[in-house]
C-alpha cells in the first residue's frame, strides 16, 4: 500500500495520465447527483462532491444490462461484456464500502459473475475522505468512513495545501509516482496522514452482531412495527449501494431478442411469489424482516462485512420517512 | 458443478427435445427427455439425484425443474406442471425441438451415508421429480448397500400419479414396500386412501436406522415432518427438497434465501435440524 503527497493544483495533470479512461465524477443535474463523465480540468478545487443520488453501483451493474442476444430463439454463445474503462473519482468511501459488498457477492462466492468482473476490473473507484457529514448519513457507527479506504482503489484526503493518496492499486501507484513530492510505503491505512476528519457529536448506533439479529427471526410484533408505514415502493433497495438482487428477462424483437437482467427488489410481492400462488415471504412484515436481516445478519454472517453502509440515501428517498437510523435502534432495543 | 460452464454461467447449453409425454390426466403436467446437441458436453454432464437444472426458451424465459432421470440414463427427464408463461410454451415443444438448459445446480441427497440403513421416501404431487431420480438410482446402483425402501407417493387422484411406468416396476421390486395413496376414493382404485402425513403415520419404521427423504407441497412437508419426529427419528436423519421461486440458481440474484442460506445453492435439500434454524420462510 503507498500513500503519495502532491501538491493540489496538480490533479487535473495527474488525471490525464490516465488516456484510456473515460472519467466520472458526481455532478448536480436540477435536483439529483449523477454519475456523469466529464473532463478533468472541471475539477471543483476543494474537491468537494456532493453524494450522487444513486449509489456507484450502478456504474458497475446497471439497473438493466443485456446478458446475451438470441437469434430464431438460439442464444448467441457470445455474451455480452461492457468492455469500456473508467475512472470513477469523487465517490465516498461508504460507496467503496458498497462495492466491497458486490464484490462479496459477485466475484468471491464461485462461480465468478463475468459481467461484473469485467466492469470491476475496468474501473478505477477513487474516493475521497468526507469533510463533513449529511444530515442522515451514519457511516461513523458503521465503521465504513469517513476516512476508511474500502473496497477503493484510491482514496484521497484533503491535506489543506497538499493532497494525500493511499492507493492499494498499481496503476495508480505507477502513475502518481512521478508528480508526488513525497511517497510512502505504509502497512496499513491507519499509517496514512488523513488530515482533519469530521467529527459526529451524536451517540453511536447500536449495532448488534450477526447472530444476535437472528436471534430476532421470529418476532413477529418487531416486524409488524417496522413495516407498518412503508408503501413497498422499493425505492430505497433501488438507491442502495449494497443491494445486488436482480431478476432475468427476455425482450424479444419478432425471432431474435436479448436476455437482460435489471434491478429487483424483496420488497416486491412479485419477487419471492411463486407459479402455484404460494408466497414464502406472503406480507410486508416479512419482507422487511428480509431486508433488515439480510444486511445486517446474512451479509456479515456470509461475507464478515456488513451490509449497511450508512450513506444515508434510504433514509432521504423513503416517501413514508421510514428512517433507517430508528429502525436500528428499535430492533437494537428489543427484549432478546 | 461450474465446468460445465467455462465461461458464463447464465449461458444455456443446447439441448434438444428428444421425446415428450402428457404425465397426469389432465394434461397440466408433461415430461420431457432431453439431450445434448454437443457430444463433448453429453459425455461430460453429470449430476446426483436431487439436484436441478434451469430450462431455457430464449423469448420467454428459464426454470428451474428437478432433475427425475436417474444419473444412468441416457436422456434427461424433467416434468413440467404448466402454470406460468415459460411452462405454457414449455408444454408447446415437441420432439426435436432446440432449447437449452443450465445446470446441474444445488447439493443432492447423501448417498453415501445411507450404508446399511433404511429408506423412507415420502413424496406428493408433482413435486415427486428428483425423489423419483433417487428411488431409481438406490434401486439400480445401491440395492446392495441399503437395506428397506418404504416409498409413500400420493396424489389428488390415481390419474395424477406420475411415472407410472416406474411404479409398476417398483411393485415387483422385493426392497422397496410402495405405500400409494390419493385423496378419496376413486372406482378401480386398490391402493390406499388418505392424505401423506396420515399414511406415513401408520407406515412402521425402524426410528434409529432410517432416513427420511421428503418432497411435496410446503404444507405436506408442515404435516409430515412432526408424523417422523413422533416416531422417534432424529432431525439429523430427515431431509427434505425444497422450492423457491429461482433466477439465476448460483446464488447471485437473491431471492431464493432463506435466511443466510440459498435454496439454489446450499440446498435444495436441507435436513431437517438445519431448517429449524432458519426463519420459516419456504
Amino acid at each position: 500500500m503507498l500513500f503519495l503527497k502532491l501538491a493540489r493544483k496538480k490533479l487535473p495533470e495527474v488525471l490525464k495520465e490516465f488516456p484510456e479512461y473515460s472519467f466520472y465524477t458526481p455532478k448536480k443535474e436540477g435536483v439529483r447527483v449523477l454519475l456523469k463523465e466529464t473532463s478533468p480540468d472541471g475539477l471543483p478545487e476543494d474537491l468537494r462532491f456532493e453524494r450522487s443520488t444513486a449509489s456507484a453501483k450502478e456504474l458497475l451493474f446497471p439497473q438493466a444490462e443485456t446478458m446475451f442476444y438470441f437469434l430464431r430463439y438460439k442464444p448467441s454463445q457470445k455474451p455480452v461484456l461492457d468492455e469500456g474503462k473508467r475512472l470513477i473519482l469523487g465517490l465516498r468511501p461508504c460507496d467503496a464500502h458498497g462495492i466491497q459488498v458486490l464484490e462479496a457477492n459477485f466475484l468471491k462466492v464461485e462461480p465468478v459473475d463475468p459481467y461484473f468482473k469485467k466492469r470491476r476490473e475496468n474501473t478505477l473507484l477513487v474516493t475521497v475522505a468526507c469533510s463533513e457529514f449529511e444530515d442522515n448519513c451514519f457511516c461513523d457507527s458503521l465503521g465504513s468512513g469517513p476516512d476508511r479506504l474500502n473496497g477503493a482503489d484510491a482514496i484521497i484526503y484533503d491535506l489543506s495545501n497538499a493532497v494525500g493518496v493511499l492507493s492499494n492499486n498499481e496503476i495508480i501507484s505507477q502513475r502518481l509516482k512521478d508528480y508526488a513530492f513525497q511517497i510512502q510505503e505504509v502497512r496499513g491505512e491507519d499509517e496514512a496522514e488523513k488530515g482533519s476528519l469530521p467529527q459526529r457529536t451524536v451517540e453511536p448506533l447500536p449495532i448488534l452482531s450477526p447472530e444476535e439479529y437472528l436471534s430476532l427471526i421470529l418476532e413477529e410484533k418487531l416486524w409488524d412495527k417496522i413495516s407498518s408505514t412503508c408503501l413497498a415502493c422499493a425505492s430505497c433497495t433501488y438507491l442502495c449501494p449494497t443491494c445486488y438482487c436482480f431478476d432475468i428477462q427476455d425482450i424479444n424483437y419478432g425471432p431474435a431478442g436479448k436476455r437482460i437482467r435489471t434491478y429487483d427488489s424483496c420488497m416486491f410481492n412479485l419477487y419471492t411469489l411463486e407459479a402455484s400462488g404460494h408466497n414464502p415471504r406472503p406480507t410486508l412484515k416479512e419482507r422487511w424482516r428480509q431486508r433488515f436481516l439480510h444486511k445486517f445478519s446474512y451479509i456479515p454472517y456470509l461475507h464478515g462485512i456488513l451490509g449497511c453502509t450508512g450513506c444515508g440515501r434510504c433514509i432521504e428517498v423513503c416517501p413514508a420517512g421510514i428512517d433507517m437510523r430508528e429502525v436500528i435502534k428499535d430492533v437494537a432495543k428489543f427484549p432478546r | 458443478m461450474w465446468q460445465n460452464f467455462p465461461v458464463n454461467p447464465y449461458l444455456p447449453i443446447p439441448v434438444r427435445v428428444e421425446k415428450v409425454r402428457f404425465e397426469s390426466e389432465d394434461r397440466s403436467l408433461k415430461t420431457l427427455w432431453l439431450s445434448f446437441l454437443d457430444e463433448k458436453i453429453r459425455e461430460n454432464f453429470q449430476f446426483r439425484p436431487g439436484q436441478f437444472i434451469e430450462l431455457s426458451l430464449p423469448g420467454k424465459g428459464e426454470s428451474p425443474f428437478g432433475i427425475a432421470s436417474s444419473p444412468h440414463e441416457e436422456l434427461i427427464k424433467i416434468t413440467v406442471n404448466k402454470t406460468g408463461t415459460v411452462t405454457r410454451a414449455i408444454h408447446q415443444l415437441d420432439q426435436g425441438d432446440i432449447v437449452g438448459i443450465r445446470g446441474p445446480f444445488g447439493n443432492y441427497y447423501p448417498i453415501e451415508d445411507l450404508l446399511g440403513a433404511n429408506l423412507f421416501i415420502i413424496s406428493g404431487g408433482f413435486a415427486f421429480t428428483t425423489l423419483a431420480s433417487f428411488t431409481e438410482y438406490v434401486l439400480e446402483d445401491w440395492s446392495d448397500k441399503v437395506k428397506n425402501i418404504d416409498l409413500v407417493y400420493g396424489a389428488r387422484t390415481p390419474g395424477m400419479l406420475l411415472y407410472k411406468d416406474l411404479l409398476e416396476k417398483w411393485k415387483e421390486n422385493p426392497r422397496l414396500k410402495l405405500h400409494l395413496t390419493v385423496d378419496r376414493e376413486f372406482p378401480g382404485w386398490t391402493g390406499l386412501v388418505g392424505f401423506v402425513p396420515d399414511i406415513v403415520a401408520k407406515v412402521k419404521v425402524d426410528p434409529l436406522n432410517t432416513y427420511c427423504f421428503i418432497c411435496g407441497p410446503p404444507i405436506m412437508i408442515r404435516l409430515t415432518i412432526p408424523k417422523l419426529l413422533e416416531k422417534g427419528i432424529s432431525r439429523e436423519k430427515i431431509y427434505t427438497s425444497l422450492e423457491r421461486r429461482m433466477k439465476c440458481s448460483i446464488g447471485k440474484c437473491g431471492r431464493c434465501n432463506i435466511g443466510p442460506k440459498y435454496v439454489c445453492r446450499d440446498g435444495p435439500i436441507f435436513k431437517v435440524s438445519e431448517l429449524e434454524k432458519l426463519p420459516p420462510e419456504y
